[in-house]
Formats: C-alpha cells, sequence, structure tokens
C-alpha cells in the first residue's frame, strides 16, 4: 500500500505516467502572429515589424528568393523589425520567408505588390478626414479596433475601378469589409466576403466623374494594432478565373481569363517568366490567350500574372500544370444527355448558376479503378463541389462531398477526391453540382478524371522543427493515400544530422479521428503520425535541413515518396498548401529547466495589488518550489505567493505598488535561477482600477 | 325551446343506445373529450397522467381503446362487474381521482360507457366509419344585449356519408370566456360587448362559430363616414351592424408623427413638421406617405421586423451573418422586392453563411432539422402553427402527424456543415434525406399541407415546387398572413391574433377586410410597399385615437387609432434625434440608429424597452409598460445623457443667440411631441428661468425633455 502511494505521489509530482508517457516539450521556437505592413513594393525597401512570441535573437530572416533580402533592425521577446528590400525583378505575390533563432524557425510569407504603395495615415476614420490618395494605388493599413480607414479617389465617368482587400490572402488576420461611398458619404456598396477567407473586393464602374471614398474596417469593428491589410485600388485589370483552370506541358493551349478590366492586359506570365502568352483577344471582361507551356516545367500549382502597358496586374491567379488533355466543359446540364470523355482528361468547368450540375459520360473496363480529383478551394475558388456517379440505368453508384468534415481544427478542404472500382465495362456518368447548389460566376473547378494506380503522399506538417537534446522529440507527419492505397506506409529520416536517430515509424492505413469542438467524431483525410527524433544529450547545437522518405509496398510493387513540406495549418494565417523552399529545418537546442509565460503587459495603481498569474512549465525537478523574483529592482514593488509550489505549474503573484512609485511603463522580468521570464511591461497610472 | 331541443337529442341517445350496440369509435370516445379526459393538461397530455394516456380530443380512436382495455394488463375494465370498472369509478369520484368528477353516475355519459361495457367493451367492426369533418350551426351568431343567449348545433359527418348530430357530444369552448358563457349543451349567453370564437371539439376534429355581442343601440342617423379605399368599406360596414361610430379624422400634428413612427421609425425634423403643418395641399398627406414609402429607414423598419421574425443572429448566424442578412432584406424591401419573390429566396436558401446572406435564415438550428424547419416555414409565410403536430394531431385544427412530417420531409436533405474555418457554417443539400415518421417509424415522402404528395427529380430542388406552392395566389394562408402583419404593425392589432395563428378556431375579427388586403397585395404583385401605401392612406389608419361614446370598449374592429408605446427602437432613435445626440452601438460605427442594427450589440435600454432576444422560439415583441422601463426613465443614464449630450440639439440652441427661451420650449415640443406647447406648458417650463434667472436656463430646457420624454404622449404612438 505505501508502495503504491508513493508511486502516486512520484507519478504527481513528475508528470509522468506510470506507462512512460510522453510528457509535452515547449514551444521556444520563434512564432509570427503578425507582419507589418503584410508586403512591399518591387524595387523598392520597406521596414517591417513582425509581431509575435520568441523573436529575440534573431539570426536571420531569409527569403526563398535571392532577390529579397532583409536586414534585422532590431528583435526583442514579441516583436522584431527589418528592412526587406524588393529586387525590381521579383514577380508580384507571396514570398516565402524563414525566420530564425538558436531556438527554432519560422516560415512566413510576405506579398509583394506591384503598384505603388502608400501607407495609411491617421486619423481618417470620418468622411471629412478621408485620406485622399491617386489611383492606382496599394495601401497598406492597420484597423484597429473599431478604427474606419476612408480614402478619397477620383473615378471618371464610365471608369470601372476595384477595391480589393488583401489581408487573410497574405498571412493577415484582418476579417475586413469594404464600403464604397458617394463624395457624400452615402453607402453605395458594401462587401464583407468576398474570397475564401473572408477578404472583401469590390468593383464600380463610375456613372459620373467625381469624388468616391472607400471605407475599410474590420467586420463588426474588430480589428487590432497587428490587424493589418493591403488594399489595391483603382481602374486595374483584376482575374478573376481562368478556363481551363489547367494547361498541359509541351503542348500550346487557348486559355480564357475572366475578369475586371482584362483589355489592359497586355502579355500574360506563368510563374517568373517560365511561359509567356499571347493575348488574342480582349474585352473589359474577358480575354483570350495563347500560352506554350514547357516540358520541363513542374506539375502542379504555378501563378499567372499579368502585365499592362504600365504596370502589372496587382493579383495573380492559380493555375494547374499536368500532362493530361485539359478541357473546358460543354457538358448539358441534365443526365440524360453528358458530354462524352475519353479518360483521362481534366474538365474545366463553372456552375455560375442556382442547381447548376454539370454531367461527364465516359466508357471504363471492368476492373479498371478510376480517380475523380476535383480541385476548386485548392485553387481558392468558392465553389463546394459534391460528385455523384452513376450506371448507364442512372442508378447512383457513389456520392461524395468532402474526403474529410472540416471542423477548423484541421486545414479545410472541400474539394472531394474519388476513386472508385469499376466492377462492369460500360459507360458511367459522373456529375458534379455545389452541395448547397448555389451558382456563382467564380465557382470553378477542375476536374482530372484518369485511371489510377494506388499510391500515397507523404507531408512534412511543418517546416521547421525544433529538438531538445536528450529528448525524443516528435515530428508531425502526415500520409494521405490515393488511388485506392491500402497498405502501411514506413517513414524513414533519410540524413540524420550528428547526434540524432529516429526509428522508422509505420502509418498504418487508417484516417486518423479526432473529437471536433462539440465533441463529435470527426477524421482526417489521412493518417498522422509522428516522427520520434531521438537527439543525444551531447549532441552538437544548430539548424539542420533533414529529408523523409516514405516506402510502402502494393502488389509487388514498391512506392517510394519524399515528404512535401507545407505551411503549419495557423501558424502564416490562413496560407495553407506547399511552402516555396521544401525544406524542413530543425534547430537543435537545449531545453530549458522551466518556461515562464506571463501576460505581456500589466496593470496597477500606486498603493494597490494586484495579481499576476504565471504559469510556469517544469522540467526541472518539480519536487521542489520554484521561486520567482524581479529580474532588476525596482524600487516601491514587493512581491508576495511568488513561489510555485512543488508538483503546482503556476501562481498567482500578488504584486504591490507603494504610494509613492512613478506612474510610466516600466519593463519587468520574472527570474527563476537562471531562466526569465518573457517581458512584462508593467503600466503605472492614475487611472481606473485594472 | 332550447330545453325542448334538448330534450329531443337526450331521448333520441338513449333511444339509439337502447336499439343498436354502442360504438367505441362514435359513442364513447367523444364522451372522453367532452368531460375534459382528453384535455392536454388531463390525461390527452403528451405523457398522459397518471400512468393513463389517451389521444388529446379523441384523435386516435384506436390508442385510446388499447389505453382503455389493455393496457396496464386491461385494469380499467371489469368486464365481469362492468360498474366496477375504473373508467367508470374514476371519473365518478366513486374512488379517488386527481380530475375530479367529470360526469354522475347514472348521467348519460355514465349510462353509455356502462352500456358499452355490458356489452363487451368491443371496439369496432374493421372498416367502420371514423369521422370526416365535423360542422357548427350557425357559424355566426350576434347577440343583442348582455344576456341575451343564442345556440349552437354540431354535426358529424362520417366516412361513409352518414351525419349525426353530435350537439351533445362535443366539447364547447369560448375563447374569450369573458364575452360569453357557453354550457355543455352549446347554450351561449352574452356577459359583455364583444367578439369571440366558440371552438367546438370532438374526435379530434375542431370547428368554429364567431359570436359578437352588440350592446350599443341601434342609432336613428347613423353618420356618413368618408371610405377612401377599401379598407374603410370593410371596416366602417361592420363598425354600423354593431352600431359602433368611428373616431373623427385625426389632427395633422397627430397624423405626422403617427405616420413618421410607423413608417420610418423616426420623429419628423421641425423642418419636416413646418413643411407638413403649413401645407395647404389637399393630398399632403398622401404625398407624405409616398415620400415616407421611399425613404430608406422604411425599409429598416421592415428589415427589423423581419429580423424578429426570423431570428436574425440566432446561433452561429454571428453578428456577421446577421449583419449580412438584415442588410440583404433592407436593400429587397428598399426595392420592394415582391414579396413571394421574397420567399422564394429564402424558402430556396442554402450555401455558406457569409456568401448567400439568405443562407442565414435556415440557421436556426445548429442541424437544420427538418422538423424544425417545418414549424419556422409554416408560422412564418403561412402563420399556421403545427408545432403540436410534431408529436400528436393537432388539437385546435386539422393537422396530422402525417401532415406535419409530409410537410417537413421537404427539407429531408437539408444539412449544416462547417467550411473554411470552426466559425464557418453552411447550408447544405446532401444527396439524399428522409423523415421518419416518430410513431409508425415508417419514412414520409414531401406533402404540400391540405395538398397532394409530392417528388423530387434527380438534380431538383425540391423547396423550388415547396417555394411555388407557398407563394401562389391560391394559397389561401400566404397574402393572408403577410398582409395581418402589416396591418397589426400600424394598427397595432391584427385581423388575426396572433398573428401566427391562423386557423379556423381562431377566425379573423373581419373576414372580408382581411380578404380585401390579400386580394389586392395579390393583384399588386405581393409589393409590401403598395399595401403598406394603401394602409397608410385609409381612413381607418388616420382616424383620431381619441374615443367617442359609442367607441369606447371597442378593441377590435379598429374603430380608433389604437395607441401603441413605442418599440425599443423607435423610442431610442426618437430620443437621440430629438437631442441630436449620437449613440455608439457595439460592433457599429457611432450614430448608426438603432433600427439599422441588425442584432446584438448590447443595450440596457433596448433590452428593457422589449428588443426581442431572438431565441428558439418565435415570439411577438412585448410592448407593455413596466416599472424596469419607468426606472430608467426617470433616474437612469440614457436620458440624461442624451439631454445633455456636448454636441446636442440643446447644446446648440442654447448657445444660439438668435433665439429666445419661449422658442426654444417650442423647439422641444415640436421636435418630440410634433406639437407647440399649451400655454400653461410653457409657462411651467420657463417658470425655473423666470424665477432664477438665465443661469437656470440649460438646466430648465433638460428638465422639459426629461418630463417630456417620461409623458405617455412621447412614450405612445398615437
Amino acid at each position: 500500500m505505501g508502495l503504491r502511494i508513493a508511486l502516486l505521489l512520484w507519478v504527481t509530482l513528475t508528470g509522468s505516467t506510470a506507462e512512460g508517457g510522453e510528457r509535452t516539450l515547449p514551444a521556444v521556437g520563434p512564432t509570427v502572429s503578425a507582419v507589418v505592413p503584410l508586403g512591399g513594393q518591387r524595387g523598392t525597401s520597406t521596414e517591417i515589424r513582425i509581431r509575435g512570441k520568441n523573436l529575440d535573437g534573431i539570426r536571420e530572416i531569409r527569403f526563398a528568393r535571392p532577390d529579397i533580402n532583409a536586414e534585422l533592425l532590431e528583435s526583442s521577446f514579441y516583436q522584431a523589425k527589418a528592412r526587406v528590400t524588393v529586387g525590381d525583378q521579383v514577380p508580384t505575390g507571396l514570398h516565402d520567408f524563414r525566420l530564425t533563432t538558436a531556438r527554432g524557425g519560422h516560415v512566413g510569407v510576405f506579398y509583394v505588390g506591384s503598384l505603388p504603395q502608400q501607407d495609411e495615415n491617421e486619423p481618417n476614420g470620418e468622411i471629412a478626414d478621408a485620406q485622399s490618395v491617386s489611383t492606382p494605388v496599394l495601401i497598406d493599413g492597420v484597423a484597429d479596433n473599431g478604427d474606419y480607414d476612408v480614402f478619397r479617389f477620383w473615378a471618371e465617368a464610365g471608369e470601372t475601378v476595384v477595391a480589393d482587400v488583401m489581408s487573410r490572402r497574405a498571412g493577415g488576420s484582418l476579417d475586413a469589409t469594404l464600403a464604397l461611398l458617394d463624395h457624400r458619404g452615402n453607402e453605395l456598396d458594401f462587401v464583407d466576403d468576398y474570397y475564401i477567407f473572408k477578404d472583401p473586393h469590390l468593383s464600380f464602374t463610375a456613372k459620373r466623374a467625381g469624388e468616391y471614398l472607400i471605407r475599410v474596417a474590420g467586420t463588426q469593428e474588430q480589428g487590432s494594432p497587428d490587424s493589418s491589410y493591403r488594399l489595391v485600388l483603382g481602374s486595374v485589370p483584376v482575374m478573376q478565373r481562368v478556363l481551363p483552370l489547367g494547361g498541359r506541358r509541351g503542348e500550346t493551349t487557348e486559355f480564357e481569363i475572366h475578369g475586371i478590366n482584362v483589355d489592359r492586359i497586355t502579355k500574360i506570365v506563368l510563374d517568373d517568366s517560365l511561359a509567356f502568352g499571347d493575348v488574342l483577344e480582349a474585352s473589359p471582361g474577358r480575354l483570350r490567350f495563347r500560352m506554350s507551356v514547357p516540358q520541363d516545367v513542374a506539375l502542379g500549382r504555378h501563378q499567372l500574372r499579368a502585365e499592362g502597358e504600365s504596370f502589372e496586374a496587382p493579383l495573380t491567379l492559380p493555375i494547374l500544370l499536368s500532362d493530361v488533355e485539359e478541357r473546358i466543359s460543354s457538358a448539358p446540364r441534365n443526365r440524360v444527355a453528358p458530354q462524352e470523355i475519353q479518360l483521362p482528361v481534366a474538365i474545366t468547368g463553372v456552375l455560375d448558376s442556382r442547381r447548376a450540375a454539370e454531367f461527364f459520360s465516359f466508357e471504363v473496363e471492368a476492373g479498371e479503378r478510376v480517380e475523380f480529383d476535383v480541385h476548386s478551394m485548392r485553387l481558392d475558388y468558392p465553389l463546394d463541389p459534391a460528385l455523384f456517379l452513376y450506371n448507364a440505368e442512372g442508378q447512383q453508384l457513389a456520392y461524395l462531398d468532402e474526403p474529410a468534415p472540416n471542423s477548423g481544427k484541421e486545414q479545410p478542404n472541400l474539394d472531394p477526391y474519388l476513386v472508385y472500382d469499376f466492377e462492369e465495362s460500360g459507360h458511367y456518368v459522373v456529375m458534379i453540382r455545389d452541395s448547397s447548389q448555389r451558382g456563382h460566376p467564380n465557382n470553378a473547378y477542375r476536374m482530372l478524371i484518369r485511371r489510377v494506380a494506388p499510391d500515397f503522399q507523404l507531408r512534412a506538417l511543418t517546416p521547421t522543427h525544433t529538438l531538445f537534446r536528450g529528448e525524443t522529440n516528435l515530428l508531425p507527419l502526415r500520409v494521405r493515400r490515393l488511388g485506392g492505397w491500402v497498405r502501411p506506409v514506413e517513414i524513414r529520416l533519410d540524413n540524420p544530422p550528428p547526434g540524432i536517430q529516429a526509428p522508422k515509424v509505420v502509418a498504418e492505413p487508417k484516417n486518423t479521428p479526432y473529437k471536433g469542438t462539440c465533441g463529435e467524431d470527426l477524421w482526417i483525410d489521412g493518417t498522422n503520425v509522428d516522427l520520434p527524433l531521438e537527439v543525444a544529450a551531447d549532441a552538437p547545437l544548430g539548424s539542420y535541413t533533414i529529408r523523409l522518405q516514405a516506402r510502402g509496398e502494393v502488389a509487388g510493387r514498391v512506392v517510394e515518396h519524399k515528404a512535401d513540406v507545407i505551411y503549419r495549418w495557423g501558424s502564416v494565417g490562413k496560407i495553407k498548401g506547399l511552402t516555396v523552399r521544401q525544406e524542413l529545418l530543425i534547430t537543435v537546442t537545449d531545453l530549458p529547466p522551466v518556461v515562464i509565460e506571463t501576460p505581456e503587459t500589466f496593470s496597477l495603481l500606486p498603493g494597490r495589488t494586484g495579481r499576476l498569474k504565471v504559469i510556469a512549465t517544469r522540467f526541472d525537478d518539480i519536487r521542489t518550489p520554484l521561486k520567482l523574483e524581479l529580474d532588476s529592482l525596482l524600487s516601491g514593488i514587493t512581491l508576495d505567493n511568488n513561489v510555485v509550489a512543488p508538483g503546482a505549474n503556476q501562481t498567482e503573484i500578488m504584486l504591490t505598488l507603494s504610494d509613492h512609485v512613478k506612474t510610466g511603463a516600466y519593463p519587468i522580468r520574472l527570474q527563476a535561477g537562471s531562466v526569465v521570464s518573457p517581458p512584462i511591461e508593467l503600466k503605472i497610472s492614475t487611472g481606473e482600477d485594472p | 325551446m332550447r330545453v325542448l331541443f334538448l330534450a329531443i337529442c337526450l331521448a333520441a341517445t338513449v333511444a339509439a343506445a337502447e336499439t343498436r350496440r354502442l360504438s367505441f369509435v362514435r359513442d364513447i370516445v367523444p364522451i372522453l373529450t367532452k368531460s375534459g379526459c382528453a384535455n392536454s393538461n388531463c390525461h390527452g397530455s403528451i405523457r398522459g397522467k397518471s400512468d393513463f394516456k389517451l389521444s388529446l380530443f379523441g384523435y386516435d380512436p384506436d390508442r385510446d381503446y388499447e389505453a382503455i382495455t389493455k393496457a396496464n394488463e386491461g385494469r380499467r375494465v371489469n368486464r365481469g362487474e362492468p360498474e366496477k370498472s375504473l373508467v367508470l369509478l374514476k371519473p365518478t369520484f366513486q374512488i379517488q381521482h386527481g380530475g375530479g368528477v367529470r360526469f354522475e353516475t347514472g348521467s348519460l355519459e355514465y349510462n353509455a360507457i356502462l352500456q358499452w361495457l355490458r356489452e363487451g367493451a368491443s371496439f369496432d367492426s374493421p372498416g367502420s366509419p371514423r369521422i370526416s369533418s365535423l360542422a357548427v350551426t350557425p357559424e355566426k351568431v350576434t347577440l343583442q344585449g348582455i344576456g341575451s343567449s343564442g345556440q349552437l348545433d354540431a354535426v358529424a359527418t362520417y366516412t361513409d356519408g352518414s351525419r349525426e348530430n353530435v350537439a351533445r357530444k362535443v366539447q364547447y369552448s369560448a375563447n374569450d370566456p369573458s364575452v360569453v358563457e357557453i354550457s355543455p349543451e352549446g347554450e351561449i349567453t352574452a356577459l359583455r360587448a364583444g367578439e369571440t370564437a366558440i371552438m367546438v371539439r370532438t374526435l379530434g376534429q375542431a370547428v368554429a362559430a364567431k359570436v359578437e355581442v352588440v350592446t350599443q343601440a341601434p342609432m336613428g342617423r347613423y353618420p356618413d363616414v368618408p371610405r377612401v379605399n377599401f379598407i374603410g368599406e370593410a371596416v366602417f360596414k361592420k363598425l354600423r351592424r354593431l352600431n359602433i361610430v368611428p373616431s373623427k379624422l385625426s389632427s395633422d400634428h397627430d397624423f405626422l408623427r403617427r405616420v413618421y413612427l410607423d413608417t420610418i421609425g423616426l420623429l419628423p425634423t421641425l423642418e419636416e413638421t413646418n413643411r407638413f403643418l403649413c401645407s395647404k395641399a389637399p393630398d399632403k398627406r398622401t404625398r407624405l406617405i409616398d415620400e415616407l414609402i421611399d425613404r430608406p429607414e422604411f425599409a429598416e423598419v421592415w428589415a427589423t421586423n423581419f429580423s424578429d421574425l426570423f431570428r436574425v443572429g440566432l446561433l452561429d448566424q454571428g453578428s456577421k451573418g446577421a449583419y449580412l442578412f438584415y442588410n440583404w432584406m433592407r436593400r429587397a424591401i428598399r426595392e420592394d422586392m415582391p414579396y413571394d419573390e421574397f420567399v422564394t429566396e429564402l424558402v430556396t436558401a442554402s450555401g455558406n453563411l457569409w456568401f448567400n446572406p439568405t443562407a442565414n435564415f435556415y440557421y436556426i438550428t445548429e442541424r437544420s432539422e427538418p422538423e424544425n424547419i417545418a414549424t419556422n416555414i409554416s408560422q412564418v409565410f403561412l402563420g399556421v402553427r403545427l408545432e403540436c403536430a410534431r408529436c400528436h394531431n393537432h388539437p385546435w385544427e386539422k393537422w396530422t402527424q402525417n401532415d406535419f412530417w409530409g410537410f417537413a420531409a421537404f427539407f429531408s436533405r437539408m444539412g449544416v456543415k462547417d467550411t473554411y474555418g470552426g466559425d464557418q457554417s453552411q447550408i447544405t443539400l446532401r444527396d439524399r434525406g428522409e423523415v421518419i415518421h416518430p410513431r409508425t417509424k415508417q419514412p414520409l415522402g414531401p406533402k404540400y399541407l391540405d395538398g397532394p404528395n409530392e417528388t423530387e427529380e434527380v438534380g431538383e430542388d425540391i423547396r423550388d415546387k415547396l417555394a411555388l406552392w407557398i407563394t401562389s395566389p391560391d394559397n389561401h394562408w400566404f397574402a393572408r398572413n403577410i398582409v395581418n402583419r402589416l396591418w397589426k404593425h400600424y394598427l397595432g392589432r391584427g385581423i388575426v391574433e396572433p398573428v401566427d395563428d391562423m386557423r379556423v378556431t381562431n377566425p379573423p375579427t373581419n373576414e372580408a377586410l382581411l380578404d380585401a388586403l390579400a386580394d389586392d397585395f395579390i393583384e399588386h404583385d405581393f409589393s409590401l410597399k403598395h399595401t403598406a401605401r394603401t394602409i397608410l392612406n385609409s381612413r381607418v389608419y388616420q382616424l383620431s385615437s381619441e374615443p367617442n361614446d359609442t367607441n369606447r370598449e371597442d378593441e377590435l374592429n379598429y374603430s380608433r387609432y389604437y395607441v401603441k408605446r413605442l418599440l425599443a427602437e423607435q423610442l431610442m432613435d426618437a430620443i437621440s434625434q430629438a437631442t441630436g445626440s449620437k449613440p455608439k452601438y457595439l460592433g457599429h460605427r457611432k450614430g448608426k440608429r438603432a433600427m439599422s442594427i441588425p442584432s446584438g450589440s448590447p443595450s440596457y435600454f433596448l433590452t428593457t424597452f422589449g428588443r426581442p432576444i431572438r431565441r428558439e422560439k418565435i415570439c411577438e415583441r412585448e410592448t407593455e409598460p413596466d416599472m424596469a422601463q419607468a426606472m430608467h426613465l426617470i433616474s437612469g443614464d440614457t436620458l440624461t445623457e442624451n439631454i445633455a449630450a456636448e454636441n446636442g440639439t440643446l447644446a446648440r440652441w442654447v448657445s444660439d443667440n438668435s433665439l429666445n427661451d419661449r422658442e426654444i420650449v417650442e423647439r422641444i415640443f415640436l421636435s418630440t411631441l410634433v406639437r407647440t406647447p399649451t400655454e400653461r406648458e410653457r409657462n411651467l417650463a420657463l417658470a425655473p428661468i423666470r424665477a432664477k434667472g438665465s443661469e437656470a436656463r440649460r438646466e430648465a430646457f433638460e428638465d422639459t425633455y426629461w418630463a417630456i420624454f417620461n409623458a405617455k404622449e412621447f412614450l405612445f404612438n398615437h
């Protein structure tokens, strides 16, 4: 009995389980919550403010492209400043940067724009204070809580002006709204969400020449000092969709772009000059061009850029490159007379009206396995596709909305991926519609239909990872099964750095379950596995790029893949997908004995006592008390209850000010032995009691 | 005469009982209903009472037979000694009975049940006729004077076509028992002037007879009242029959204030007041109505009304979904989108809540359950409360569970899912779906209310068909429901009350008026603006609120304008407008009017004055005054802060040297009550200044505002 009690006590005190469960290691690597402004202008330098945590001791901020350079100006725990210089040949769009400290790294994004850039100037919240701007312009602004930014501009009669707010699409956090006002302040239009993930966009054609106003604010006035946005404003071309959504490598394809002011486009460019498109004909809403895609361009997602006479279109458009025939749908919208297609093929269509559905008929042999891979949300379109498969008699064989439910806890995906084994030869029909049977001109999709063999995909769910010496650190990975793969997949580390070992792990062919917000049973489209990286206590400190390899066997065939690296979901706002530089960086560092978490600011009145909540995550001997002191003497402040009890992980320090302490802001830190907390800004004021 | 009639009835029943075997369905179940045993507060409740469960008002005789003869091992029936059956001992209180005495030993009811027991307590033979309809005669009764009486008669028609006088077997109840008394035999006695309906029920059927009690003596010369339009025709015709003379036409002051508040939720500005009052144009009221209906605030008032009805802001629509939905409604109303299109857009709505504003209409339950949607749609668009029929056949209407679940089946494919993040939901249409009848456990296909079945083809959205049916000019409920809502908004009382409870047992107070409004609405392309304009231009709307000797008691027939307390938003906006203050609501720009806030934005004032918290149930706004409101007006901070607003109207006037004190008092009265002060009021307002000098000016004017804002004349529309 006594032994049991002792064991229980030991378990309680150490936080370990009798089964030897793993402890949660602290997050000591840098995290970024905001970049202000979200981007810069090609050929110029911009000073940026990076907000986050663990930003002190930044070693470098390096962009994936060599012609974007960042010079670190200062860095502290919560904030860093840098000057970013963008070369004059840098293409418009998002560009990755990697920020590293001795304790880890972070991959973020920076938006390079083509238009003349201007900063928002406060106060500009009222009509009378509206900030006058010359269009076209790209305005960098911040929408604080309750903040309205109003911009006055001139539009000629008949001019079609675009206002497009980019925040979520550039890794920002602002859920913005846009309002168009006439010169008296009457609201002519209001838009909240236009793009997926909440960025707004509007366009209008001025009925008469004159001044107009654009008002930007957070939805329901929500915002913060870090809620930055970029407003594109002017009579600029905006590409909204391209048909087809894919191009075949090694072939010349005719494309159609739909959008606003697209007749002002003179040239189409694929990525960083990988290919060029010749404009065949154009009207304000539609442009036709021809482009030859070289055979050696990488498969997958690329960006189309558009250039005008004097400037580049401010927004790019994604396109997929493939090795299959890319067609535009001409499908009649009923099941009786579907569009005949031959496999393999990729069909692009637009479900532009309510209840729109497109039907395609194809022929297969008995025993063939076919995949139906739809891209829409993954190309940033708002369609939520649903697939239906019918036999020749009209009997429904399969239905798929999305491969896994979306909950917000995981990266969302609305695009269906269906694999079907046909038992009988014959004609079949696949139908695609919006899951809510809504229509919209931007409801574009690309459906790849092809015979397929089992395959899989390995992804590293983070581009950077911190490893602690003397610990087993878990690297999160995901195996997604394609083409009906039903076998285990073995994952190994290809190039273990010195002092690091990684036993192989196996991803079983079973989707990983998890609980939703309300406790509901959900699952991931794939299998999550953690690769244990065992770091020796004497492993050299430093950063290393590692490679992961996955291997599986099916029907005597060996399939091997390297790991793709994606942005960690939620670490760069709503940015998702593959990082530009496909590198997985690990940083080896020492596990601190204690990690102290405190609020960033703390307010107090002279002569009063306040409760400062402190969380101390301990990796030292938890059976001993942990005393917290101020790291520097500040007269007139006394601490009480400043000892974290054995076995506990938090305390509320009673912080008392004497009557004589002067008002102001004082940086303080708590110290426990050699460990110090993040800085706390102690605000002493005579205002209201906090 | 009535005694003779009853005697004949009883004799006929007894004679019938003696000559044929009693039918459980036709003879016994009606007794259980009439005696109150099958009422909703007794054994007809959803769980029954004391382990004995009957179908509500006898709609399901099969289950009732099971409950009486077989449940609890058949202990309620003693076949050896029928007199000792619980089914007789309990209602006659021979043994303890929670429901007390329901009928006496030896009564006709007692004897009938006893005879049925003696005959073997059997159920009707298979295929025996069931009730198919019930009729009451006369359908309308007018009683002249208090104490006068009348008699109702009831006839049941059965599925074999046979008819039976069931006057003695049905249950009678008055919707408003203060107007008439109704005996178990159907004799009505007038208690006071007024109107009510008598509900007649048996075997799950319910019908109603309308009763008017007229106490005014006929007049020698009934005054000739101008009709203006068909509304006057319908209202004044009935008033004449009731010997009630409508009030005189409202004054221009009263009309101006009333029509502004009712139409755009605001008071007229001083300039608008002067312009109207000085105008000599004979059609100035009509012109003003046209102007007001075209103002954007008209759309905000109706967007707010619909927001209450649709419970905008409920659940995860959150502020954003509510805002988008409200904006959509505001725009639709402003552009006078035909109401049938408006409703079609909502009934067929789907998609991401933040891309498709109308999809928020469906996001009133977390999973968009078909039964909840069916209840909501029928209530908000048809004024039909189906809710009861979810669990049992409707007690006051013909709706059965089959009707309810058949209607719910139109929404069986609907669902809710998360999309781009945990905070973003989407109303989706699954590939298939079905509803299951909770009792039979069988799937049910879509079926229109009181109509045929429907089917859905591949690629169709069956809600398109449903929307066509709902908005059809032939749909009895649709147009009547919305014009009744419009009427209530402007006249203060629905022609049918409650406005969402249209049923045969709750008839309109003026059927001709309701029909005429509905027909006119349909003829004018379902235009809300047209009907609002028609109502506002009617003589009835423009009557004074001051009663005369004949209409003082009238609360049903619109013989005068019924005063009504301002809605919370109207009141707050009127105070802000009059004082020139700019309130700030959380999440909205400073100066935004309360009427244009879709939902949320906590406000003690708005909550206290009845802005509804939109919850699970659709409910009407509370507009009754209460103590919390009075206390807040007297000592709360809303009035103080608004009146003393730094850059407010009073501050401007006080610092304007061109205005003297009398003029400021006049302006205060005009901007709040839309009239000039009486000499006494003026003297009272200026007394402090006369007593203390000019330093008391500001305070004196503030006190004047305060006094006005606390006056009923300000708080009510009249």
